[in-house]
């Protein structure tokens, strides 16, 4: 390829330079275009059009190749406008349509920054922060001013001792205050009152940490279809099936009783089961149906069945037998003896009697 | 006809003389038309160019890319030719003029 034309070589070097380029004397706009083209900033061009008017008369394809650049929907607002009636005020037409942009803009985002505020104003609304003081609250006087209860302290309006004198009525006064004492003690832990902590922000919604009872689970050896102990059949009061599992913590004297009685079941079953795997090496087959459940209400059954999960998979759900019968196991090992042997069915008129083979 | 010199003269307009090769300055269609005979300027005849428009480093720098163009007529992938960055705007401008 022979040598590159000198007009090309110049041009290149123009473009190279063009930051520096601010006028570019009597040359006309037709040599100098491909150089213009490459002008990015609408001042610089018209920096050049002052010192060079004449480039501003041919210039219009410049200022309309900007105005598609900056100014969205600017076909319509051109339509709208029309072509300047002098040809070298085209920047001027650009320079318009830039001002009514911008203040379209500013126009939006105040409107959007109102409504945005109007928003936030709500959530401060709503959200709960701590007070010093609101109401002028009456002081809670201290129960006890020195070791001798105060008269003026309302608690709930309660007790109100007359000013003791005698000693019988400071030992009365006394009685009087710990009753008070336990009758509050008492009060909250009758109520299932739950109170939760206010999360830090941006941690709601996501989870820090295993739920305790989960852990809890996970730690607990997982044991077969669990035999209803005395305590279970009894249902806690509102806690359906499936049991719902919530942070919160009984502490009611009944439900102190039941989870000692649970605890107490969960120790057997677990003697239990240990004396079982320690003789399954002796059991050939698992027809030593472990922990068959024995007969239960149709209620309770439904609630053992969905404990499932929990049972080890090798001691399975009856694998071996049907699911529908229950044939009492004809293999007496040291296992099953330890088992309950299920009930044999009453004689009933409608089923003849069973007889055995062999 | 009368024999064609070798070289002919570019004066600028401050009167530098530049003395080139009249192949070289012929790559210019201008220059070529301006020193053929069958055209009767006077130029044809005194060999002698005058341009009032270039000043001498411009033209200095013109001559230099006549001989650069010429010599490399049958290269291939060659470098550009260096020149001074001032002169980058009136050297669009002169190439346009002498169409080369």
């Amino acid at each position: 390829m022979p040598a590159p034309s000198l007009r090309s070589l110049a041009i290149r070097s123009c473009i190279r330079h063009l930051p520096d380029i601010t006028s570019v004397g009597e040359i006309p706009y037709s040599v100098l275009r491909p150089v213009l083209r490459r002008i990015e900033n609408p001042s610089h061009l018209r920096t050049i059009e002052v010192s060079s008017p004449h480039v501003a008369d041919a210039d219009e394809e410049l200022w309309k190749a900007f105005i598609a650049r900056d100014i969205p929907g600017w076909e319509k607002k051109l339509a709208e406008l029309g072509t300047p009636r002098n040809a070298r005020s085209w920047w001027k037409v650009y320079r318009r349509l830039v001002r009514e942009e911008k203040e379209a803009r500013e126009k939006q985002e105040e409107r959007l920054r109102e409504a945005m505020s109007g928003l936030t104003k709500q959530r401060e609304d709503a959200n709960v922060s701590f007070v010093g003081k609101v109401v002028p609250m009456k002081e809670k006087g201290r129960a006890f001013v020195d070791g001798v209860r105060n008269p003026k302290a309302n608690g709930w309006g309660g007790v109100v001792k007359p000013s003791v004198k005698r000693g019988r009525d400071v030992v009365a006064a006394l009685r009087n205050q710990s009753r008070q004492a336990v009758r509050e003690r008492e009060y909250n832990l009758g109520q299932k009152r739950t109170f939760t902590t206010v999360p830090p922000p941006g941690t709601k919604g996501k989870v820090q940490a295993a739920p305790e009872w989960m852990v809890q689970e996970l730690k607990k050896p997982a044991l077969a279809k669990p035999v209803p102990a005395a305590g279970e059949g009894v249902r806690r009061e509102k806690i359906a099936v499936p049991r719902v599992f919530t942070a919160s913590k009984g502490h009611s004297r009944v439900d102190a009783a039941l989870s000692k009685a649970e605890g107490q079941s969960n120790a057997e079953k677990e003697a239990r089961l240990r004396a079982l795997t320690q003789a399954k090496s002796r059991v050939p087959v698992l027809a030593a149906a472990p922990l068959s459940p024995p007969i239960m209400s149709g209620q309770d059954r439904k609630a053992e069945e969905l404990n499932e999960p929990e049972q080890l998979p090798g001691v399975g759900r009856l694998g071996i037998e049907p699911t529908g019968e229950r044939r009492p196991s004809h293999a007496p090992t040291t296992a099953t003896q330890a088992m309950r042997k299920r009930a044999a069915p009453a004689a009933s008129p409608f089923m003849p009697a069973k007889r055995k083979r062999g | 006809m009368a024999e064609q010199a070798d070289y002919v003269t570019l004066v600028s307009s401050d009167g530098y003389s530049y003395v080139v090769q009249r192949s070289a300055a012929c790559i210019s269609p201008a220059i070529r038309r301006m020193l053929d005979p069958a055209n009767g300027f006077l130029e044809s005849k005194t060999g002698v160019i005058r341009f009032d428009n270039f000043h001498a480093i411009l033209l200095e720098t013109i001559v230099k890319y006549m001989y650069y163009n010429e010599k490399n007529k049958d290269a291939r992938d060659i470098a550009d030719m260096d020149f001074p960055d001032s002169l980058c705007l009136e050297l669009v401008w002169a190439a346009d003029y002498l169409d080369i």
